[in-house]
């Protein structure tokens, strides 16, 4: 049985570039994902020009700019590389569902059950690209060998579009000459190995196994077994179940409509539950009724949008079993939720501060429904905003000194009877300037008032935050 | 007292660090533009603009009052006023006081403190950061009066007065009515202040940049902390009259309280010593027992014509100037360096002093180098001398702590300098504080370093690229030159040291340094020399140390301690090597640019050294001294005078201006100036200040060259030839004292080359290449290098008896057992050991610890070295790789493998007795891989040279060995390789660099011009190159001129 490592390089490059009709190699100037510049983020990935500047995964923006001060650089589309990674893991469901995702863009496959479909491993391999390329037009590489460790370097080492097959028992002399660097090792190890003059494989597969552990621990041991060609890891799919049942028996059989739904929705709690311990979402609901004559009844329904919320479950068992038709006593209820996906799928992440004001309300607005959907109506409590009063512009008659004699607001004229304060305000020149004058006083009505003269207009406004 | 009815006496300068924007001096300018008769300096917690303020207001006609805006331990300000001598002296104890025990740069003082030392004092109540002003801001009333009270108790009422400001803040009518009350309330003096922090509003926002850097803080986030307007500006008596109109007492308080203070200037030292004084074994008097010390060494030191008219004039002028107890002071610390082994020399202008020679302050004998004594001292000079000394710079904190502990930690501290913000430092803060991303500020940085339309263009792309808008870049554009040369913060002088008899608190205010066990005063050395106090530089020279070490290297080798200071400097065989260019790790002449002038040069006497060390300057380069200089003494040209009276000056030089001293001469001979206004002519000339200073002086000299029938021609000719010589180079008796020690070094190496070159290593990093081109050279001398070795080695390097043939000096397990190749008897000059110290990763400390370990037995295995020394994993890995363990026969990597069980062993000894493990064998490293690891552990190659792990290439390339580089003319197309150890673009040298390679046999120098600099940046910047270039001979000296560069790779 052999194990397969399939690989979309830069697969957030690749969708970016697709999404703007670009080659990889087109990205001249660089292609960096991740934010702008000047985001306290980190770098998702880059395109291979950004990579040879000096810029990799992981780095802070700020510091990849400075290796790269041409490159283009976008934010992160995550639920664009989720649907390229789910679209591809759709794919391969084609094959087996003997699939571990390793990451963006990275699979590891069982083999053992396309033997006999593929016998020949350049055929399964062949197969597997054009259905990934069909699905998705990304670039893709794969490894095939014996063992998980061999397959993956097999598949680094491949061309676009192409595999690397590496055959049986070959998987040692294969490794042997690339790098310890390849290693999942801590530097330090690396580092002490270097001195000791050991850089590749091949040279540390030849090292005893309990003198390397005893000299770097135990993860040298495994580091070891990797380097030899003998990764133990077996691939573990998580691929999730693709359905999940519940099946219970009617005694006495009953053609009470009442029953059934009382025993749906009991199923329906408990598969809810399971849904929600497992992390799935239900994406289509069938009940199964079987009477005393062993006849099979069927009814189906999506479930639109997805959920493990039981009480939307419940709803629509509900109406699947006021729906289907039932002429003898029932004696066997199924619930069967099919399919499923990974919750995660299913969450969208706004970025709400890059975009205009009444696309955010949309945005928020659609959010809240969503999640209202989900999580019921008590999931979100909308807190209201205090605004300041905005001022008023009033017209002033200013005396000799400049300040106030009187003023006039919504039509009416105001007397300044006396002039308690005025300050001067020279602020955030740096931004947007604030160069105000102002004067606390009294009007002809005893009201105290805050009263400015905007200097780079040249108007009077009442400001009504104090009334004092 | 004439006013406009308003003085100012709460003001700001930039000396308020990160809190004023003005100089001292713009301060004062202003006052005058406001025809103010007086005005008091109020800086932050110091006084460090006091020296600058009083100068500048003297020279404007205007009283310098100083004063300090104090910082309480509350957080509240109080602002002080120096009406008395007393109250100077107060002031300046109670800042230091507010210093003592606190960090760096936070002052607080302790308000029961004032009640002690209020004498002399007028105290102001503050700002609005002031206690009383403060209590009314908050509601306190009944605090308010408390406070105000029980300061007008200390300071009595008449000293005490409740300051008023009006800076147009909300609150601000409020405040001042109820300051105004209270001050009634308890009969006490109001008076307006501005509180000044800049001349006009627009430089508000250079305030604001420097609160924030203060702050370290964004302007979007420094929030209240900004002042809301631009009203601390520094307003007219008019403005204030009107401001302050209806209290109109606020404004005559000022009046009244100017004619109190009497002028600042009365309060510096001005030419009066503040020296402690010697203390004299017989009671004489300082001059006395000057004498008598002079007369004696003058009698040991010149058997025959004694220069005692010299001796008279120098102690007349020392005497005059009041300067006896200085050159005692200086000649005890000399003296108690020398009688505790510590190797030291004096240096600079002092070097011109007889007085100087024959207190051992100096080595030169003036008289023989026909030196000239004003240039040190005169009547007519206005500034203070100063003596610098060099010390064995691994001894100088011994001689620190002499003088902190001979005359008090009251009486002694050390100079300040005042770091200022230059172009890269103030882009780099206003950036970061007008919000710019960090990645942007750096590239910035870069880009406005130099400020032209292309910088502009190109901070604006960038800007742009990285989504910033236009306005943030307007200010930076605007506001970060503003910012250069205000002063950024305070750091220590290097070693310049002031004494002083009464407690040195009283003069100047004191603060810790950093350091530990040091203050600083709070006046720069131009603030000091201004005020004419002396100081004593005390500082260090490694070679001082080096050579010391040499000398106790050679005296155990030989058993004879070679004395250096009886040397005559004139062995011809010394000078011949020196010809032959032997020269790294001698004294002043190892450089890539000196190395290229001795062949031509080829120094034969001391005189010569003193000119060749003084010809690599920039004043003799800029002003076209060196080529003239050059052809004459190879007699390639005639030696010409542009004036016959120029002759006794310049003759020494062949007519060409080498030393600053002939400044002075030449003015003197041709146009009459006094040896005093010549060395005034000399400092112009080396003014910062530039054309300014130096034209009064060009009239003079010119006037004086009429008069002694000079032709204006000639005089004008002369005088441009003195203003691109420029200040630039070295006093003749720097450069002789330098010589001295230039002199000493070669002779070491000549005579005592293993001493010399263990001596040199033991002071790494020093002179002016790395420690592998030492190596290298010690090599090439015949003395063998041994590498660090854990059995013998020391600390530092020392040395070993020579090739013994024994095989624990040599690497028997190496697979090629190649070795350096045998001398011969007639080379052999013994053997250095390298030190452990010289392992990178282990340090001095862990290096001792090894040592002191061994002496009680030797290290017998792994587990024993990690066991007895504690070393942790690191230290043993680079002692194994540096080769220090190779005695014991092991392969590195046999043994870097077994550390793992020696430390588990060494931090606990396995309970059980394991079966054996069946660890792998590991052989010995390659050759070219150990030299490699050598150089990385140890930063030479004790097993080769670092250039063998290129050889192939070099060999296939083509490349001449540099030693073979004499036999080719000039002219001929040449490849030469190696590793660069020098590289140099001097900014007058219009783009071109310098390279100095070394390969096994030797360094040659290349030259590039700017485009190759710029088409092979890359491999310019590297560090194995191959240079194809042509050789270029110029008179003896032989250069390359290089046209590609390539890397090797290794």
């Amino acid at each position: 049985m052999k194990i397969m490592y399939l690989l979309v390089p830069h697969l957030p490059v690749q969708v970016e570039c697709q999404k703007r009709g670009l080659r990889q190699d087109d990205t001249s100037k660089g292609l960096v994902i991740g934010g702008r510049p000047w985001d306290a983020s980190v770098v998702l990935d880059c395109c291979p020009v950004a990579e040879a500047a000096g810029a990799r995964p992981g780095m802070p923006l700020a510091r990849a700019v400075m290796r790269c001060p041409k490159a283009d650089f976008v934010p992160a589309d995550h639920t664009a590389y989720q649907e390229a990674q789910q679209t591809l893991f759709v794919a391969l469901l084609q094959f087996t569902d003997r699939i571990e995702t390793a990451g963006l863009g990275m699979f590891y496959v069982e083999t053992g059950q396309l033997a006999r479909r593929f016998p020949e491993d350049e055929e399964l391999t062949g197969a597997t690209v054009a259905a990934l390329r069909e699905a998705m037009p990304l670039d893709v590489q794969v490894g095939l060998a014996e063992e998980r460790f061999t397959a993956e370097q097999a598949g680094l080492a491949a061309r676009p579009n192409r595999a690397v097959v590496v055959p049986p028992r070959s998987g040692r002399s294969f490794l042997s000459s690339l790098p310890l660097t390849v290693l999942p090792a801590t530097p330090e190890i690396i580092r002490r190995l270097d001195l000791l003059g050991i850089r590749t494989l091949g040279e540390m597969a030849a090292l005893p196994r309990v003198a390397l552990v005893h000299q770097f621990g135990p993860q040298a041991g495994f580091l070891r077994d990797l380097a030899a060609g003998a990764d133990p890891r077996p691939v573990v799919p998580d691929a999730p179940p693709l359905e999940l049942r519940h099946r219970t028996t009617l005694r006495p059989p009953t053609v009470d409509r009442q029953v059934l739904l009382m025993a749906a929705q009991r199923m329906a709690t408990a598969l809810a539950e399971t849904l929600r311990r497992q992390s799935y979402q239900a994406q289509g609901l069938r009940i199964e009724i079987v009477d005393t004559a062993q006849v099979l009844h069927t009814t189906a329904t999506a479930v639109e949008p997805p959920t493990a919320d039981q009480g939307r479950l419940e709803r629509r068992i509900q109406v699947l079993v006021e729906r289907v038709r039932v002429e003898r006593p029932v004696e066997g209820l199924e619930v069967i939720l099919y399919p499923l996906r990974p919750t995660y799928l299913g969450v969208t992440q706004l970025a709400l501060f890059s975009a205009s004001q009444d696309q955010r309300w949309r945005s928020l607005q659609e959010a809240l429904r969503r999640l209202r959907e989900r999580f019921g109506e008590l999931i979100v409590m909308v807190a209201s905003l205090i605004r300041p009063p905005e001022p008023r512009l009033i017209e002033v008659r200013p005396g000799q000194d400049g300040a106030p004699d009187a003023f006039i607001w919504e039509g009416r004229t105001y007397r300044v009877r006396r002039i308690y304060e005025h300050w001067r305000e020279r602020r955030f020149w740096w931004a947007l300037p604030v160069e105000r004058d102002y004067y606390r006083l009294e009007d002809h009505t005893g009201q105290v008032r805050l009263a400015y003269r905007d200097l780079r207009s040249a108007t009077w406004w009442l400001d009504r935050r104090r009334l004092v | 007292m004439k006013s406009g009815g308003y003085i100012e006496l709460h003001a700001h300068s930039n000396h308020s660090l990160l809190d004023g924007v003005p100089f001292p001096e713009d301060l004062v300018a202003r006052a005058a533009a406001y025809e103010m008769p007086a005005l008091a300096l109020t800086d932050h917690d110091g006084l460090y603009g006091a020296v600058r303020f009083i100068r500048a207001a003297e020279a404007a006609g205007i009283k310098p009052i100083l004063g300090a805006e104090l910082t309480l331990t509350d957080d509240s300000h109080l602002t002080l006023l120096a009406e008395t001598a007393e109250g100077y002296a107060n002031l300046s104890h109670l800042i230091t006081l507010a210093h003592l025990n606190r960090p760096k740069g936070v002052a607080r003082l302790e308000p029961d403190l004032l009640a002690g030392h209020h004498c002399g004092l007028i105290a102001l109540s503050g700002c609005r950061h002031g206690a009383v002003s403060r209590a009314l801001l908050a509601g306190e009333p009944r605090l308010a009066l408390d406070t105000a009270l029980q300061m007008a108790r200390i300071f009595g009422p008449h000293h005490y007065y409740i300051e008023l400001q009006r800076h147009y803040h909300p609150g601000d009518a409020h405040l001042v009515r109820d300051l105004h009350e209270l001050a009634l309330q308890l009969g006490l003096g109001v008076v307006a202040t501005g509180n000044v922090h800049y001349l006009e509003p627009v430089q508000r926002e250079v305030h604001d940049i420097l609160t924030c850097i203060q702050l370290n803080a964004s302007l979007d986030q420094t929030g209240d902390h900004l002042r809301p307007n631009d009203e601390y500006r520094f307003h007219s008596s008019e403005t204030m009259s009107e401001c302050f109109a209806d209290i109109p007492q606020a404004l005559t308080s000022t009046v009244d309280i100017a004619a109190r203070c009497a002028s600042a200037a009365t309060f510096l030292a001005d030419g009066h010593q503040i020296l402690p004084v010697f203390e004299t074994p017989n009671g004489d008097s300082a001059p006395v027992y000057l004498r008598r010390l002079c007369e004696q060494a003058l009698q040991a030191r010149y058997t025959q014509r004694p220069p005692r008219d010299l001796l008279d004039k120098e102690l007349r002028i020392i005497n005059q100037l009041e300067l006896s107890n200085y050159f005692l002071i200086v000649g005890d610390i000399i003296h108690f360096a020398r009688s505790s082994g510590i190797r030291c020399q004096g240096r600079g202008s002092a070097a011109n002093s007889l007085v100087a020679y024959l207190l051992n302050i100096s080595p030169i004998d003036p008289v023989a180098t026909d030196l000239v004594f004003e240039r040190f001292l005169s009547a007519e000079r206005s500034k203070t001398p100063d003596i610098d000394i060099d010390f064995a710079a691994d001894r100088r904190e011994e001689v620190i702590q002499y003088v902190y502990n001979r005359y008090g930690r009251d009486h002694a501290a050390m100079a300040c300098t005042l770091v200022t913000f230059r172009s890269r430092s103030a882009v780099r803060d206003t950036a970061r504080v007008l919000g710019f991303p960090p990645a942007l500020v750096e590239r910035l940085t870069d880009v406005l370093n130099v400020h032209n339309d292309e910088s502009v263009r190109e901070a604006e792309a960038l800007a742009a690229s990285f989504g910033a808008g236009p306005g943030p870049l307007e200010h930076l554009l605007r506001l970060a030159p503003q910012l250069e040369g205000l002063p950024r913060h305070l750091g220590i002088h290097n070693g310049g040291m002031i004494l002083s008899g009464p407690p040195l608190d009283t003069l100047i205010p004191l603060e810790p340094a950093t350091m530990a066990d040091r203050t600083v005063v709070q006046w720069d050395k131009e603030a000091l020399e201004e005020a004419g106090i002396v100081k004593v530089d005390i500082l260090g020279l490694r070679m001082l140390s080096a050579i010391e070490d040499a000398v106790t290297i050679a005296g155990q080798l030989i058993g004879t301690r070679p004395d250096l200071d009886a040397l005559a400097p004139d062995d011809p065989e010394v000078y011949a090597m020196l010809c032959r260019g032997e020269t790294v790790g001698v004294f002043q002449v190892e450089s890539r640019a000196q190395a290229s002038l001795i062949p031509n040069f080829r120094p034969q006497t001391f005189g010569d050294l003193t000119i060749e060390i003084s010809l690599i300057r920039p004043g003799p380069l800029q002003g076209n001294m060196v080529r003239p200089y050059l052809r004459r003494r190879q007699g390639v040209e005639p030696v010409r005078y542009l004036h016959p009276r120029l002759k006794p000056a310049l003759e020494e030089t062949l007519g060409v201006i080498v030393f600053q001293e002939q400044v002075l001469k030449v003015a003197q001979d041709l146009a009459g100036f006094t040896p005093g206004e010549g060395d005034q002519l000399r400092r112009a000339l080396s003014n910062k200040q530039g054309e300014a200073a130096v034209l009064p002086f060009r009239e003079r000299f010119l006037r004086g060259a009429q008069e002694l029938q000079v032709p204006e021609p000639i005089a004008e000719k002369v005088f441009e030839q003195l203003v691109s010589f420029g200040g630039y180079s070295f006093p003749k008796s720097h450069a002789a004292a330098f010589a001295v020690l230039t002199y000493q070094s070669a002779w070491l190496r000549r005579y005592h080359p293993t001493a010399f070159f263990a001596g040199l290593l033991r002071h790494q990093p020093m002179g002016f290449y790395p420690v592998h081109v030492v190596v290298s050279e010690a090599r090439r001398y015949g003395v063998e290098i041994r590498g660090v070795d854990l059995h013998t080695s020391d600390v530092g390097a020392t040395v070993e008896p020579g090739n013994t043939g024994k095989s624990e000096d040599r690497r028997v397990w190496e697979p090629d057992n190649q070795q350096i190749p045998d001398p011969g008897p007639s080379k052999k000059k013994g053997a250095i050991r390298l030190g452990l110290e010289s392992v990178r990763g282990l340090g001095e400390e862990a290096s001792a610890t090894i040592v002191e370990a061994r002496r009680q037995r030797p290290f017998q295995s792994l587990v024993d070295l990690c066991q007895r020394t504690g070393l942790g994993r690191r230290a043993v890995e680079a002692l194994i790789m540096a080769g220090a363990l190779d005695r014991w026969n092991r392969p590195r990597r046999q043994l870097l493998w077994e550390l793992q069980s020696a430390l588990e062993a060494a931090a606990a000894p396995p309970a059980l007795d394991l079966p054996p493990r069946d660890d792998p064998t590991f052989t010995a490293i390659p050759r070219h891989e150990r030299l490699w690891l050598e150089q990385t552990y140890t930063g030479v190659t004790a097993g080769g040279h670092i250039t063998d792990l290129v050889s192939s290439q070099l060999r296939e390339m083509g490349a001449t060995p540099v030693a073979d580089l004499t036999h080719w003319p000039d002219g001929t197309q040449i490849r030469v390789g190696g590793v660069i150890v020098a590289r140099q673009r001097p900014p007058t040298a219009n783009g071109v660099a310098f390279l100095a390679i070394e390969d096994r046999s030797g360094i040659v120098n290349v030259m590039l011009y700017p485009e190759v600099v710029q088409t092979y940046r890359r491999a310019v910047m590297s560090r194995f190159v191959l240079v194809e270039g042509e050789v270029r001979r110029d008179g003896a000296a032989m250069s390359i001129l290089g046209k590609r560069v390539l890397v090797l790779a290794v």
